[in-house]
């Protein structure tokens, strides 16, 4: 009985995680940037959710404006900044986004991101719903619902549209895109503004169950980064799985063993995996 | 090619003689001017305590630097081997002996023999791997601190931990610290001057340059990044260590990646790591 509300659990922590690390993914796939700032990405987004809906706008307008917003501030830094080092060696991209991370979150404490602030879910997904033996509230399997529709989404987009196909291209094999005309730059200030859209819509979805503050995005970004280790850096089939391995692990670990113990767990098993499979689920990932 | 490569050797030293010229005799200056500041601060122990703490994160600084400048791992997890040397220190000074020449070797020595076991680990892994496995691993000691909060204090933190004493005298004046950290970080620095000169350091660059070449001119690489991590780790641990005895308690702010690396990271860039790309 436990174990069950554990997976369902389980499940919606996945969906927040798949949500933030497809972003995470493409960047890295398009870019070659692990990008230590996406869990800023995600903190605003959670804030500015939480501002929003805070000021009498209504919850679902709340959840289509953070994400756009965010998303521009994405473009704009990947035009302003991330852009003007990308043919530098990978140390200092990673440097780049700390610093950027950092920035973020002395800006969202300056704006007053310091306390914690309690986003009520719309009245309408209040309740709790009952699946066979455990009840859930019914807000959790709606944020599960977007998760999955929206990676849905971004997938079908991702293997059917010309931008879709620029982005695999970029991502598998960026010399010969490049020979083929794609722009890996122009390419990179859409992935990033996608990317920091889709963590600022987890953010926000997920602001009714961790609450929002300046450094929400900090836990989510260290289960993130484990999840595409796990799936393979670069692999979106691996992120996926791994989104889910790593959501029931970490629910799972806090339901057995503890709340902080989950997060061992989670390190020691993620060690293990790189020994033996150091390019993840599907052996896609890079280890160059 | 001998003589060439003697004659390159003398001018390298020559160099070297000349170099230390002005910029060692400024250093010499800049480091009795550091050992004397505390005479003229003595009427402001506010400012003295301020100094300590920037020693710590100059020590801090240098840990980071001898990895990152000299083999090129990025390390976002320092914060992890600074905290668990303060902890250690902070635990033992309570219930074992407040004695530092037994506290900071134990720490540095237990720390030394944790990098070892996870570094052998982490220095397999590529660059961005690396970086972000450093990264969770400071997260895990900070969980850890809260697993075993019977010990640690949790949240609260480990207090109540006694007056250190070197080598039977309590030290806790701010002037008596000042100078404590500070001989420790010239210490620090100059053995670490000396490492970059040693055929070890040379060794370090060669696999930073280009891992490769490195590997097949016989250099063995993971040990020598191993060496590398687990050197730095023992000093950050050092620094952690001295600064738990300094405070008088510790608390799992220390090891939060994002609390801790705040200072630190672009301290090492702009200390001789990055702009030296030899």
């Amino acid at each position: 009985l436990l174990a069950f509300s554990l997976a369902l659990n389980g499940a919606v922590l996945g969906s927040i995680l798949l949500l933030f690390s497809l972003g995470l993914t493409l960047i890295y796939g398009v870019g070659r940037i692990v990008n230590f700032a996406h869990g800023a990405f995600f903190s605003i987004g959670a804030l500015a959710g939480a501002w929003i809906a805070g000021s009498g706008v209504s919850f679902w307008l709340a959840l289509i404006i953070a994400p756009i917003l965010v998303g521009l501030i994405g473009q704009v830094l990947d035009w302003g900044v991330i852009a003007r080092i990308r043919d530098r060696p990978m140390v200092d991209s990673m440097l780049l986004t700390f610093g950027l991370a950092i920035l973020i979150t002395g800006v969202l404490y300056a704006l007053g991101g310091r306390g914690v602030i309690l986003l009520q879910p719309p009245r309408s997904l209040s309740g709790t719903v009952r699946i066979a033996t455990a009840s859930q509230p019914s807000y959790r399997l709606f944020v599960s619902a977007l998760a999955v529709g929206t990676a849905a989404v971004l997938l079908f987009f991702l293997k059917q549209s010309s931008w879709g196909m620029r982005v695999r291209a970029a991502n598998d094999d960026p010399e010969m895109g490049a020979c083929l005309g794609i722009h890996r730059g122009h390419l990179m200030h859409s992935v990033v503004a996608l990317s920091a859209g889709l963590a600022a819509l987890a953010g926000v979805a997920a602001a009714p169950i961790f609450t929002a503050y300046a450094t929400v995005g900090d836990k989510i970004l260290i289960l993130a980064f484990m999840t595409v280790i796990l799936g393979g850096l670069g692999s979106l089939r691996g992120a996926i799985v791994a989104a889910y391995v790593v959501g029931l692990i970490i629910v799972f670990g806090e339901g057995y063993l503890g709340g902080q113990a989950a997060l061992m767990l989670l390190f020691v098993l993620m060690i293990a995996m790189l020994i033996r499979w150091p390019r993840g689920f599907f052996g896609e990932g890079r280890t160059e | 090619v001998s003589v060439a490569t003697r004659s390159m050797e003398q001018a390298g030293s020559q160099r070297l003689t000349r170099s230390f010229g002005w910029v060692g005799w400024i250093a010499v200056a800049v480091g009795v001017l550091g050992a004397v500041a505390p005479l003229a601060l003595g009427q402001q122990p506010f400012v003295v305590t301020l100094a300590c703490r920037a020693l710590v994160a100059a020590i801090v600084a240098l840990s980071l630097d001898l990895l990152i400048g000299n083999t090129g791992l990025l390390s976002f997890g320092h914060a992890g081997w600074y905290g668990l040397g303060g902890y250690v220190a902070g635990l033992a000074a309570k219930f074992v002996s407040a004695e530092m020449l037994l506290l900071l070797p134990f720490a540095v020595i237990v720390t030394a023999v944790g990098a070892a076991a996870i570094g052998s680990i982490l220095v397999r892994q590529i660059g961005k791997t690396f970086a972000i496995l450093t990264l969770a691993l400071s997260q895990i000691f900070y969980s850890l601190v809260f697993v075993t909060a019977s010990w640690t204090g949790g949240e609260d933190g480990l207090q109540g931990i006694p007056i250190a004493t070197l080598a039977g005298q309590s030290v806790f004046s701010p002037q008596a610290w000042y100078w404590l950290l500070y001989a420790v970080l010239v210490a620090a620095l100059i053995s670490a001057f000396w490492l970059r000169r040693s055929p070890l350091g040379r060794a370090w660059l060669a696999l930073k340059s280009n891992p490769e070449r490195a590997r097949f001119i016989g250099i063995p690489v993971v040990r020598l990044k191993l060496l590398a991590y687990v050197t730095s780790a023992a000093i950050a641990a050092l620094a952690g260590a001295l600064y738990t005895l300094f405070n008088g308690a510790v608390s799992p702010d220390t090891l939060s990646w994002f609390e801790c690396n705040r200072g630190k990271i672009p301290g090492s860039c702009r200390f001789w790591g990055f702009p030296r790309r030899d």
